[in-house]
């Protein structure tokens, strides 16, 4: 039970910690609060779906050809709306509802409100490890986000393009004093965070079902992440993604599953009381 | 950078350049308010069963938004948290009324209840700003419609309750609803330039800046809230009464967060701004019997387009209309 609880835990975590650094991400650069993520998690789903079953391509290809339409959809979102309304802190959550209608709504029109299953090759098995049972998709999961927080943390820490996101996300006033373009890094944090939306998608459409509204709640878990982590911080996301992960998990097992989501919220209560600016917080950012 | 210095458009209107619509005396605005309660509940009487009806809802509405107004049009504070408000009025002053109480007395709980909640939110949320009192709050709305749904024993879970009716009959409640969102447009607007309204702006404006000039932005916050929150639970309770049964669905924790765009899309910090947005966002739909793809998607677009092209949403393109067409007179 215990052990299971950890497992649980785990595969949740890295899936929140997976959604929280692509959120915390585009905050970091542009300070908006993206919920349209959620959208373009449910089309990338979809496009794997569609390529998959109906186009009949190979597992592999058809995700990435999801992962690319995640990474497309995320730029559009950043071209067409979001730009707009960068100095506008009031109405960044408005457009980014609106999207989401928009995106969710355009699943729903063009793939019916069904909820279908997103099957990849390897869906029936599962790692049996005494007595705790982990589904491959799990596995998936969990070696998805390892994979791609390592990969995001050596091309922000060690590329020149990284640099200078974590520049504007420090600083952009600064940054682009510095000669840094700050359009050219937003374009690119909102890809890679389309990418990870499209990973997201990966992982999580096997598990549960693809439906069209079928990110909304879990995203809201992803918001306490980035919260929790300190709006903006990658690092903190990634820590504080498994933390909510096994803290959710231990709640549903000993205290109730139908308040699952409430244990999130409790921490970030106290947090919000205890440190206002994150668990995380250095001090170099004035956020809240 | 902080959020408090970048540049905010539209929000502050009323502060900054008085509006056309707003030029005239405090006691012409009230009187026009009053008329427009009596056309709205000429409107609500006359019309058809069916538009009758939307109308009525639209004007709940605009009592719940109005009351966000207060701490997101004035304040700046982006409350998600209205829809549990008007959950709690609806639910609160429900249950009261099964437990054996008068219909009067329990409106007074629920908007008490309500207020007690907007109390511990405004206590915990009030520390933070922007984005995270935003995030913060949407929880606080979420964490009430996981109770609502969850709570069985109290609330019937998903099915929902019924309401008993506290009006002598049907008329008497169409002339209530109309009047009661007149009420909080009248009330949003004697705030908004008594000293709780000033104080509030000047926080929208720069709260670093209002702490250092010596307004409490403390307590001026949490004035500001949980009147909101009393409003958001009058409207809770006239939903109840108006459609006799209700669930925890009207009451998700989305209601809050739209309650909010209607309100930035009709005009956040305008007096007739809540009325607008609500007529557009509950009225749209219904009217247009829209299938929920299509429609949410239309829906969608116009509010990301709003928000983009008219920031200060319908009221300040009225303002602009009414400018224009002022000044074609003019130059007759």
């Amino acid at each position: 039970m215990f052990l299971q609880a950890v497992a649980n835990g785990i595969v949740l975590g890295s899936l929140f910690a997976l959604l929280g650094v692509g959120l915390t991400l585009t905050y970091g650069v542009m300070e908006v609060p993206n919920f349209a993520q959620a959208g373009v998690i449910t089309l990338a789903a979809y496009t794997m779906l569609w390529l998959n079953q109906t186009a009949a391509w190979p597992f592999g290809l058809a995700v990435l050809g999801g992962l690319a339409v995640g990474g497309v959809l995320s730029v559009l979102t950043e071209r067409l709306a979001y730009r707009f309304v960068r100095t506008r802190p009031l109405a960044a959550p408005v457009v980014a509802l609106g999207i989401l209608l928009v995106l969710d709504n355009i699943a729903l029109v063009l793939f019916g409100g069904d909820h279908v299953s997103l099957s990849p090759p390897y869906a029936g098995d599962a790692l049996h490890l005494g007595a705790v049972n982990v589904p491959a998709v799990g596995v998936a999961l969990i070696a998805t986000t390892a994979v791609a927080l390592l990969a995001l943390y050596l091309f922000l820490q060690r590329t020149r393009t990284g640099r200078a996101i974590r520049a504007v996300s420090q600083n952009a006033e600064a940054a682009a004093t510095l000669g840094i373009r700050l359009e050219q890094q937003y374009v690119i944090s909102f890809f890679i965070s389309g990418i990870l939306a499209g990973l997201a998608a990966f992982a999580y459409g096997p598990m549960y079902a693809v439906f069209p509204y079928m990110a909304d709640a879990i995203l809201l878990n992803a918001f306490v992440v980035v919260v929790l982590g300190g709006l903006g911080n990658v690092g903190g996301a990634a820590v504080c993604g498994l933390f909510l992960g096994l803290l959710e998990s231990f709640g549903a097992v000993y205290i109730s599953a139908a308040y699952q989501t409430l244990f999130g919220f409790a921490v970030l209560l106290l947090m919000i009381v205890l440190r206002p600016s994150g668990l995380f917080s250095s001090g170099a950012r004035r956020i809240a | 950078m902080s959020e408090s210095h970048a540049p905010r458009a539209g929000a502050l209107d009323l502060a900054a350049a008085p509006s056309p619509l707003s030029r005239f005396g405090p006691a012409r605005d009230y009187f026009g308010i009053a008329l427009l309660g009596i056309g709205l509940w000429l409107l609500v009487v006359e019309t058809n069963a069916f538009y009758s009806s939307v109308l009525a809802t639209i004007l709940i509405w605009t009592i719940a938004t109005g009351g966000l107004n207060i701490i997101a049009g004035l304040g700046g504070y982006p409350s998600l948290v209205q829809g549990a408000f008007y959950g709690i009025g609806a639910y609160g002053s429900a249950l009261a009324m099964k437990w054996g109480q008068p219909f009067w007395a329990s409106c007074f709980e629920a908007v008490g209840a309500a207020s007690l909640l907007g109390l511990v939110i405004g206590l915990v949320f009030s520390r933070t700003r922007g984005q995270y009192f935003a995030i913060g709050t949407m929880f606080s709305g979420l964490a009430v419609a996981l109770v609502l749904n969850n709570w069985r024993m109290l609330t019937n879970g998903q099915l929902g309750i019924s309401v008993d009716f506290g009006f002598a009959d049907m008329d008497q409640l169409n002339i209530v609803i109309p009047a009661a969102a007149a009420l909080t447009l009248a009330i949003f607007r004697f705030v908004s330039r008594r000293r709780l309204g000033w104080r509030l702006q000047t926080i929208l404006e720069d709260e670093d800046l209002a702490e250092h000039i010596g307004v409490p932005t403390a307590r001026t916050k949490l004035t500001g809230f949980v009147l909101s929150a009393a409003i958001g639970a009058v409207a809770g309770v006239l939903i109840g009464q108006y459609n006799g049964t209700i669930s925890p669905d009207l009451f998700d924790y989305y209601v809050g967060f739209v309650m909010f765009v209607a309100l930035s899309v009709g005009g956040a910090g305008r007096v007739l701004g809540p009325l607008l947005g609500s007529a557009f966002i509950v009225g749209i739909p219904d009217l247009l019997n829209l299938s929920s793809g299509i429609g949410l998607l239309i829906a969608g677009l116009i509010f990301v387009l709003v928000i983009i092209l008219i920031p200060g949403g319908f009221m300040s393109a009225l303002d602009a209309l009414v400018r224009w067409v002022a000044m074609k007179a003019a130059r007759r």
